[in-house]
């Protein structure tokens, strides 16, 4: 009875059948959806991996991480760097959601995207970047005039676009390869303007894939197209997009039973398939992003004064202090508690973590000095700690009432708070409970950003910053006084190298410096590392963990895919040339890959010396 | 009858206009972080400012009403602003309720269904071995947390018969356990209150009587005793059925079901204002509508009672 | 009459060949055993103790309860306990994470190496305290509310209106409100729980509170000019104090049982303070991996326990107060 109820039940919920396309499919499981598909909307990750599979900017990134040209064929720079000049492909096409050429890309497409950016009736994230960029565009922002004409972005005609900065950028060109300044159909969107990127329907593709269908909170289905301009590279023909809200949890078993192509393991059921005989060979390390995660302190504690914010204050502008934490931090220990098992990969010792830029084949963090940090497995370290201590025990007796009261406040709503019940414990363990008292204290998510880190309601903290593109300055943001808003810790008043006159301290002279040199990158990079180690030299942040890592299980073919961990493409995760392999790839497997593939990269980068002359033309 | 009705209506209308008004000035007292999430973090202030304005939360909180009211008069919800810009919710609504009124639907059926004849065998049988048991599933369904037994059958239950562990439109056997899970809890509230009523029936004068006129077990059970019974189950059926259309927040994201369970939940924590307005405006209209419908279906199952004079029937 | 008289007469005949007074003595009229006559030694308190302590399973039941709760007040003071948030470390500097229960730690760690064996313990403790605070608020509210919304007549409008109000009003709107104003805790979320909470109480009890309150001893109560006040306390409230105990016997595993609810869609109680909820919840993400599954299993294990104890309780309870089962 019952069952025959429930068949009939089943009945009743049959939908029509969809079909799918022939050839080889990719699925991944996804447990935040999108609030839009308009990929000018923000640079959430999501989105911005939405936006890389199914659209084309005037640049992109390969699987090496190097800039190629896109929808541009080559570009020129004009004497003084500040004007920028695109000449753009012609044989560029829009596609709509069922895979038809529904237009052609001109440069108006380009010029379209900023207008929509800069009307203040579409609030997006991102109109900042344009702003800051651009020259006008933070008046035509702010309404002060509505004439776009005074925006330093023109179609000068069909296949030529041209950017006014507001002065010579070292990093415009890379940025162009973001999400930000991709161009959107022109016609199509006047046409669409009150439902543009709210669904499959309502938006154009030029990239490598197209959006056939996308069902809000239940799966969004891309489908290769033929139209796009390295289609002859694509080999995955559908990717799937599955949402599960509990798919952290449920991933590893619907990946064994071949219901998705990619997932990352949790620490348990990686134990578990590290002891299981049939599993042990179906799972592999998986890539690091670009983020960098550091514990930070506070230099203008704002809290209540039962936490004795005066004394922090005293305390923390003590170097000696500072670096008990900054040796005292044991990162391999906080780290595991993100990833288990292969912690050591994650664990950062310098500020700005590897891949992000280069100078004749050597990374950045082995620039500048700054390689005295690089080379070390972990900061950790006992004595030093130790000695520290007594030091700041001498220098601050009189000063400061031990034990010093750090007020640790942490998100109800996020996972930093079991990491802050091991920090708390492992520091007070080795530092002693005479000398700190680290207090937690929970506060609500719904106004966290605002209310209490920006407020500066902390002592300590785990921040975490990724660079948006490859340049050492934008991974400087958050301990320069210049970047407004995201100085959390306001490292510049740090009182020891504070210089009244200017505000800030040697770190950010170092730092601006640095950025003043705009076209010797070699110069620049160096003087950034140089900044950079006086960061850590004076420990005004103790490195902690890099982004990614662990372990996953994926089906795709290592490498092919374009990732974080490439360089200079930065926080990119795109499915656009990945080719999938018959059986989930083992750690043998992705170890010989990643062997291959570093070699691969220098040799691409040899190449790419040539490669890329043509890229940068003079100026017509 | 009919004037009764329209009373009750005009009341009702009057709840309603309350019930929007509080939550609309709750929603206004929200943060002005949480309208951004993650990208808070990206925006500068003048940004923040622009999309403040953009989304008409910075006028003059009765300039704002009115607005709102003038859209309601309109048949109109307006358009999400942060869970799903600018679309319109009524497409957001449209879109998701086939879902969970279907998986709703046949859940309450599938619990009604075994939950009715379980509570009345547990009657007739009081105090014996099947009594024991229905009552040990009853306690045990109420008891144990919910999250945990979903978490159980969606794992043991899909790998034991080979099912889907997500919901797939294309193939109609992945409903199942979403199903069976949602109607368990149900099933254990009808079986109770069947339990409970029939019991009450048993010792009835007009039992007795139709035993002694020598009428089957069959037939007094069915067509006099479960009669009787049923009539007070009658009053909250029909909100259960309508309210079937708010979904279930743990079934559907732990099964990936395009529902609307968590549209209310993630409607308040992102703070898209007139999502959250019209989703009460319809759930609290379901609701009140359905104790009405409720009162209603009792009158028609027992005209014995009378909505009329008494204030019993509370709505 | 003539018949009467005849069958009279007959009947005094009948009794005289019998033996006349013989048959009847006369007895004394004795005023105090006449009062005695009037007394029962029911006491309805102890009719429903021994009711109670008829139904076994109950009984069981109500030992296991009280078991547990006395051992989650010594179990800190016991020797060999760790405290709730104390992480265990390995030689190697990290910590003792997911450490499968044996002799060490009676039911393993958790993912950062705290004891889920005090852990559990403490976190009852907290659930059990928000769950009586929360059922205490809730009945003393529900029950004075509902009492006079049910016997007041004038109040009846403006109080079913509220109850409508209030109870379309989502619970999570309220629920994110508080913990934005207040700091997340334990205080917050009783409170933000009692906020809402008494209204199913208040209906319950008014719906009960008509049905009675026109039946004639209430009446008669009225008539000789009984004040409101008395007539709720004396009158209505003990007739219900069965269905109110087993209401208030339900509201604390429901309240324990909303925490976990509460955790789940990410408005509980802080990881740093333990409580069943967010045992529970720490337990569901690492379910999926056989070797971890003893975390969710172990929370979930103690809650049934004390859930399906009230339940099983609190339906004994109420079926012994019904006076219809003393006889």
């Amino acid at each position: 009875m019952k069952k025959l109820l429930s068949i009939l039940l089943i009945c009743a919920l049959l939908t029509p059948v969809a079909a799918l396309g022939a050839g080889t499919t990719y699925t991944e499981l996804y447990s935040s959806e999108l609030k839009t598909l308009d990929y000018l909307d923000s640079t959430l990750t999501a989105l911005t991996t939405f936006a890389y599979n199914c659209e084309l900017g005037l640049v992109y990134y390969d699987n090496f991480g190097l800039l190629r040209p896109g929808v541009a064929k080559n570009w020129s720079v004009s004497e003084d760097g500040t004007v920028y000049t695109f000449y753009l492909r012609d044989d560029v096409e829009w596609v709509d959601y069922r895979g038809n050429v529904a237009a052609k890309l001109t440069a108006q497409d380009f010029v379209t995207a900023a207008m929509h950016i800069l009307d203040q009736e579409n609030p997006t994230s991102i109109a900042n970047t344009l702003y800051n960029n651009l020259v006008g565009a933070k008046a035509y922002y702010d309404k002060e005039t509505d004439d776009f004409n005074t925006v330093g972005i023109k179609a000068l005609d069909d296949y030529t676009l041209q950017y006014t900065l507001l002065g010579p950028s070292a990093y415009f060109l890379k940025m162009t390869g973001n999400n930000v300044w991709f161009p959107i159909p022109t016609d199509f969107y006047f046409e669409h303007q009150d439902t543009f990127g709210t669904s499959a329907e309502d938006l154009l593709y030029n990239g490598a894939y197209y959006c056939s269908s996308y069902e809000y909170e239940y799966e969004r289905v891309m489908e290769k197209n033929p139209h796009y301009i390295n289609a002859d590279l694509i080999s995955i023909d559908t990717v799937i997009f599955r949402y599960n809200k509990e798919a952290t949890a449920n991933g590893a078993e619907l990946f064994l039973r071949g219901d998705t192509d990619k997932v990352t393991l949790t620490n348990d059921i990686a134990k578990e398939w590290m002891n299981s005989a049939d599993r042990q060979d179906k799972y592999q390390s998986a890539p690091l992003n670009n983020m960098s995660y550091w514990i930070a302190f506070n230099f203008d504690p704002q809290f209540e004064a039962e936490f004795e914010p005066d004394n922090w204050r005293a305390a923390v502008n003590n170097v000696n202090f500072r670096k008990s934490f900054f040796y005292g931090f044991n990162s391999y220990t906080y780290n595991s508690v993100i990833n288990e098992w292969n912690y050591k990969t994650n664990t950062l010792t310098t500020f700005t973590r590897t891949d992000l830029v280069t100078v004749d084949a050597q990374d950045y963090t082995m620039l500048g000095g700054l390689d005295e940090y690089a080379v070390q497995d972990t900061l950790y370290n006992e004595e030093k700690a130790l000695a520290f201590k007594a030091a700041a025990l001498e220098e601050l007796s009189g000063q400061v009432t031990f034990p010093v009261k750090v007020k640790v406040t942490y998100n109800t709503s996020g996972t930093t708070s079991t990491r802050y019940q091991v920090l708390e414990q492992q520091l007070e363990k080795l530092l002693g409970a005479d000398y700190i008292d680290i207090i937690l204290s929970p506060y609500s998510g719904s106004s966290f950003n605002s209310d209490v880190r920006n407020a500066g309601n902390w002592a300590m903290m785990e921040l975490g910053w990724g660079p948006d593109y490859a340049d050492p300055m934008s991974q400087f943001d958050p301990v320069l006084k210049a970047s407004i808003g995201k100085n959390w810790g306001k490292v510049y008043l740090a009182t020891e190298y504070y210089d009244e006159a200017l505000g800030y301290g040697d770190v950010e002279k170092a730092a601006l410096a640095a950025d003043a040199i705009k076209s010797d990158f070699d110069a620049r990079y160096i003087a950034f590392a140089e900044a950079e180690k006086l960061l850590l030299d004076e420990a005004l942040v103790i490195p902690a963990y890099r982004g990614g890592g662990g372990f996953m299980a994926s089906r795709i073919v290592p490498f092919t895919q374009c990732t974080g961990q490439m360089g200079d493409g930065g926080a990119r995760n795109a499915i656009v040339f990945a080719s999938m392999s018959d059986h989930p790839i083992s750690e043998n497997e992705y170890q010989a890959a990643l062997a291959q593939y570093l070699l691969d990269r220098e040799a691409a980068r040899q190449a790419y010396v040539t490669e890329s002359a043509g890229y940068q033309i003079e100026a017509k | 009858m009919l004037k009764y009705i329209g009373k009750r209506l005009l009341q009702s209308l009057l709840t309603l206009f309350i019930i929007v008004n509080v939550v609309f000035f709750l929603m206004r007292l929200m943060p002005e972080e949480g309208y951004f999430g993650e990208e808070y973090d990206k925006m500068e202030p003048a940004q923040i400012e622009a999309a403040l304005e953009a989304m008409g939360l910075r006028d003059p909180i009765p300039v704002q009403l009115v607005r709102y009211y003038h859209q309601l008069l309109h048949f109109d919800f307006g358009k999400s602003i942060t869970v799903r810009p600018k679309v319109n919710i009524s497409r957001i609504i449209q879109q998701k309720a086939p879902y969970s009124i279907r998986f709703g639907l046949a859940s309450v059926l599938l619990s009604l269904v075994v939950g009715i004849p379980m509570g009345t065998i547990m009657a007739l049988k009081k105090g014996k071995a099947a009594d024991k048991i229905g009552n040990g599933y009853i306690v045990i369904i109420n008891a144990v947390p919910a999250a945990v037994y979903y978490l159980f059958i969606q794992l043991y239950g899909s790998g034991m018969f080979n099912l889907d562990i997500l919901y797939n439109e294309r193939k109609a056997i992945s409903a199942l356990l979403p199903i069976i899970s949602m109607s368990l809890g149900g099933t254990a509230s009808y079986a109770m209150w069947t339990r409970r009523y029939v019991v009450d029936q048993l010792n009835k004068d007009y039992v007795k009587f139709a035993r002694a006129k020598g009428l089957s077990e069959r037939k007094i059970t069915f067509g006099h005793m479960l009669r009787n019974a049923l009539v007070p189950m009658a009053q909250n059926l029909p909100a259960n059925i309508l309210l079937t259309i708010s979904g279930s927040i743990y079934i559907e994201s732990l099964y990936s079901i395009p529902g609307m369970g968590n549209l209310l939940l993630s409607a308040i924590s992102r703070q898209d204002n007139p999502l959250v307005q019209a989703l009460v405006l319809i759930y609290s209209s379901l609701g009140i509508f359905g104790l009405l419908l409720g009162d209603l279906l009792m009158v028609v199952c027992d005209p014995r009672i009378k909505l009329v004079r008494g204030n019993e029937a509370l709505t | 009459m003539k018949k009467v008289d005849h069958l009279e007469k007959s009947i005094e005949e009948q009794i005289a060949s019998l033996g006349g007074d013989a048959l009847f003595t006369r007895e004394g009229f004795d005023p105090t055993m006449a009062e005695m006559g009037g007394y029962s030694d029911y006491s309805y308190w102890r009719s429903t103790f021994k009711a109670f302590l008829n139904n076994r399973l109950a009984l069981v039941c109500l030992i296991i309860l009280v078991v547990l709760l006395l051992f989650t007040l010594i179990q800190p003071f016991l020797p060999g306990q760790h405290t709730a948030t104390e992480i265990f470390w390995r030689d190697d500097g990290r910590v003792d994470a997911n450490h499968a229960p044996d002799s060490q730690f009676i039911f393993g760690t958790n993912a950062i190496g705290q004891d889920l064996w005090a852990r559990i313990w403490n976190g009852t403790r907290t659930s059990l305290l928000i769950g009586v605070c929360v059922a205490a608020c809730n009945a003393l509210l529900g029950i004075l509310v509902g009492a006079l919304w049910g016997y007041v007549s004038s109040l009846d409008r403006l109080l079913t209106e509220v109850y409508n109000v209030v109870h379309n009003i989502p619970r999570n709107i309220i629920l994110i409100l508080v913990s934005y104003l207040t700091r997340p805790g334990i205080g917050t979320i009783i409170f933000a729980m009692c906020v809402t909470g008494w209204l199913p109480m208040a209906r319950f009890i008014r719906n009960q509170i008509v049905t009675i309150r026109d039946l004639e001893y209430n009446l008669a109560s009225r008539c000789l000019g009984t004040p409101t006040s008395r007539i709720i306390f004396k009158n209505l409230l003990p007739y219900l104090v069965s269905v109110i105990t087993l209401r208030v016997a339900l509201a604390i595993p429901q309240a324990i049982g909303s925490e976990v609810f509460l955790t789940y869609i990410g408005l509980g109680l802080p990881v740093t303070i333990p409580s069943l909820g967010n045992l529970i919840n720490e337990g569901r993400a690492v379910m999926m991996a056989a070797s971890s599954r003893y975390q969710l299993l172990f929370p979930a294990l103690v809650l049934s326990v004390i859930t399906i104890s009230f339940y099983i309780i609190g339906n004994a309870f109420a079926d012994a107060a019904d006076p219809k089962n003393h006889v």
